[in-house]
């Protein structure tokens, strides 16, 4: 009995640093392991010791787990729950259920059961409320018709995208314009008032160079709106300038999440995340949006007399017969939707080089001469002032099938697969994936069929490292050509040649009759 | 990784999924791996995306109790596993530098990077790249693992999840890998020395290779080096997974791009 005492007496010591005993921690240990009952009590012994130890200091009850507070702590998801709630309350069901005409959205639902084939989902809960509140934006702003387009990841977030037709127009406010311009032009210095001189000649405005946008045709037929979280308001995108398209081409950076962030980038962009953004969705969407053969065809009324081959209207086929799930697998079925950007950055071409003869002056003129170069179909520059013969660009028609599309980093730039290995065909969806813009797939299960695009938003390499444009060439300095050096005339030398002059020009004064001739200086 | 990388819900907010049939397929084929070499536990590691999407790659990597010393199986059809042959250290640094996509036939030859001779088969150029993301990507919560006693590394059973505040830093993850740097003591001032003794995320270069994506139910990181590796930690409970989906290239533009 001594000894059980003695020992006893010995582990209800305390300790000197920190105040406990090993008695009372034993004792503790051994009724959390009782309580909890964990699976090998043994292995994770010390383990629950130390925790007994960090959660002595609590004030709280020792039995919470590491990491459980009693003092209730706001949840950070608040803010996103809060506005995930505005999405629930906001659609309002109309009475009548006419809905035939405007606000036409495909049932999202049914396509994210598809897009889940081709191993493209979103988890249900987040589907339905991106499909609410793709209801609410429709409803909102009056849109014809709208289809979710896809996510784009970015370093804060990322961004839903909402193809939309029929959106009402924009003031396409030119202060507006202008001050995104200013935004990445040097500030120019303001005017300062000084009264009128007459001595000097006008200012002449300089010339635009740059190529007309399409308004609500081609590129900008169809409006996005894009939003960062769901439950965030819908923002508008800007429509697409064909300098936005071009610059896009030549540049590769993450978008950022915010879109009036700068894009800092060689090459320059003229523009902001925004503007990156809408170039990218445009170039993936004219190369990646497809439909099956036949679906669509050209709408016959609205095709031109003069060029019947640049018609880009199309309507749903009423023959169309829908197709058995295997014949989506040969890639001969599948078709372009939306047409081709020209490298020009617009879906039609317009000539850079504006036409003579306007009545313009000739200053004007040798400018857009040497202004219109920056088409690479044609490489001949005949120097300033000549009309330059620029071949009009030309791309891939409407409804061409994606088997024209040009192969990819050696294998074909689409690649088609049946979702289903094991089930029959008929129940098997077939995804189409490309390779060029990795994440934009599409899916086809008898009759229906969806794109999307889920990524990053930028191209594939292709196997080569990524294009780094080269700096233009340094200046040369002149040829060493031996300099002469001349005599600065004094002003008595200056004095006695004027004077000299003068009095050639008295000697032949009457014999002539105009008197255009100039003194050969 | 337990497995809950194939819920369909995990990695929504990436957009990634996997249909109603692999992951049914998957979820049998693994626990028939796991046995048949008696290792501890085989996880659905992720998808490896190759030219022709008939042929991707699916990959499982299984443990024999020791977090550091996977055995990689990969297949295509989701059922039958192939175990991955080993690389030596040089093929995986050239695997690192490959640019060009995964072909879906594992005996096609890639000629090596950087000017060198000689070629680097599909099947060892998957491996190298799986070992590639292990040992660059693949992150753990912190506490999730820790070293006991006898200095082996060992998962927290108890492991109770991040703080809600906690499960947005990413001095909360950590990588799973032997440890580079020995100064963690200075970093934080919770230090643990249990648990602190792997590196943390927080110092990866190039600044802001680790975009944070929080969702109601679950905060998923990504990295952009490794474009398609993403770990999506629970914010209600102690869950954590980890996927990789994507084209088994790394991002070595990453730097010009952020």
């Amino acid at each position: 009995m001594e000894d059980v005492n003695q020992a006893k007496q010995y582990l209800q010591q305390h300790s000197d640093r920190t105040g406990i005993n090993l008695y009372d921690h034993l004792t503790e240990l051994l009724a959390q392991v009782l309580e909890k009952r964990p699976r090998n009590p043994a292995d994770v012994f010390e383990n629950i010791s130390s925790q007994v130890k960090r959660d002595r200091f609590n004030l709280e009850s020792i039995q919470s787990p590491l990491g459980y507070k009693k003092k209730p702590e706001p949840n950070p998801s608040l803010g996103q729950v809060n506005k995930l709630m505005t999405v629930f309350q906001s659609v309002k069901r109309s009475e009548d259920g006419n809905d035939d005409a405007a606000g036409q959205v495909p049932d999202i639902l049914e396509l994210s059961g598809l897009f889940e084939w081709a191993g493209v989902s979103f988890g249900k809960e987040e589907t339905f409320l991106l499909a609410l509140s793709i209801h609410q934006l429709v409803q909102e702003t009056g849109l014809q018709s709208a289809r979710f387009w896809g996510k784009l990841s970015a370093r804060q977030g990322a961004y839903y995208v909402v193809e939309a037709e029929g959106a009402p127009p924009v003031e396409d406010d030119p202060e507006k314009v202008a001050s995104d311009k200013a935004a990445v032009e040097p500030a120019k210095p303001p005017p300062m008032n000084v009264p009128e001189f007459e001595g000097f000649p006008d200012i002449k405005k300089p010339v635009d160079m740059s190529l007309p946008k399409e308004e609500g045709t081609g590129v900008n037929k169809y409006t996005y709106f894009v939003c960062t979280s769901i439950g965030e308001a819908w923002a508008r995108l800007p429509d697409l300038l064909p300098e936005h398209v071009t610059a896009a081409r030549a540049i590769r950076k993450y978008l950022t999440g915010n879109l009036s962030t700068p894009i800092v980038s060689y090459p320059l962009f003229p523009g902001t995340e925004a503007h990156f953004l809408r170039a990218q969705i445009a170039r993936i969407t004219a190369a990646t949006v497809v439909c099956p053969l036949g679906y669509y065809t050209f709408d016959p009324e609205s095709a031109d007399e003069e060029h019947p081959e640049t018609n880009t209207a199309i309507i749903v086929n009423t023959e169309y017969e829908v197709l058995p799930n295997d014949a989506l697998l040969s890639l001969e079925n599948w078709v372009h939707q939306i047409p081709h950007v020209l490298p020009q950055g617009r879906t039609t071409w317009v000539n850079p080089v504006k036409p003579r003869g306007e009545g313009e002056d000739e200053d004007a003129d040798r400018e857009e001469g040497e202004g219109g170069d920056d088409d690479d179909v044609s490489g001949d520059a005949t120097g300033g002032g000549s009309e330059r013969e620029v071949e009009p660009e030309t791309g891939p028609t409407l409804l061409t099938s994606i088997t024209e599309d040009a192969d990819f980093a050696g294998h074909p730039a689409w690649s088609v697969r049946a979702c289903s290995r094991l089930q029959p065909s008929k129940f098997s969806p077939v995804h189409l994936r490309s390779n060029r813009w990795p994440g934009a797939h599409a899916v086809y299960y008898n009759g229906k069929f969806a794109c999307v695009y889920v990524g990053d938003g930028l191209k594939d390499l292709g196997g080569e490292p990524m294009p780094m444009p080269a700096l233009p060439p340094l200046q040369v300095e002149f040829k060493d050509e031996p300099l002469v050096e001349l005599v600065d005339p004094s002003v008595k030398d200056e004095k006695a040649f004027e004077e000299m002059l003068k009095e050639k020009e008295d000697d032949a004064q009457p014999d002539e009759e105009d008197g255009d001739e100039e003194p050969a200086d | 990784m337990n497995g809950s990388n194939l819920h369909v819900d995990t990695f929504g907010s990436k957009g990634i999924g996997l249909s109603t049939e692999e992951r049914a397929c998957l979820a049998t084929s693994l626990v028939g791996l796991t046995s048949s070499q008696a290792f501890s536990s085989a996880d659905f590691w992720g998808k490896i995306a190759t030219a022709d999407v008939s042929k991707d790659y699916y990959v499982a990597v299984a443990y024999h109790g020791d977090p550091f010393a996977p055995t990689i199986f990969m297949c295509q059809d989701a059922l039958n596993w192939v175990q991955a042959p080993n690389v030596t250290d040089d093929e995986m640094h050239a695997a690192a530098d490959l640019r060009a996509a995964f072909m879906g036939d594992p005996a096609f030859e890639f000629p090596l990077p950087n000017g060198a001779a000689g070629t680097l088969p599909e099947a060892k150029r998957l491996t190298a790249v799986v070992q590639c993301i292990l040992r660059d990507a693949h992150i753990v919560p912190r506490g999730a693992y820790f070293r006991d006693s006898l200095g082996k590394l060992q998962r927290n059973a108890t492991f109770a999840g991040l703080r809600p505040h906690d499960v947005t830093r990413l001095a909360s993850y950590v990588h799973l890998r032997p440890a580079a740097t020995s100064d963690a003591q200075l970093a934080r001032p919770d230090f643990e020395d249990a648990v602190d003794v792997l590196d943390t995320v927080e110092h990866d270069q190039p600044k802001g290779c680790w975009v944070v994506e929080k969702s109601v139910m679950n905060v998923v990181l990504s990295s952009l080096i490794w474009p398609g590796y993403h770990h999506a930690t629970s914010v209600a409970d102690a869950s954590f997974a980890s996927i990789y989906v994507g084209q088994g290239k790394k991002n070595l533009d990453a730097g010009f791009m952020i």
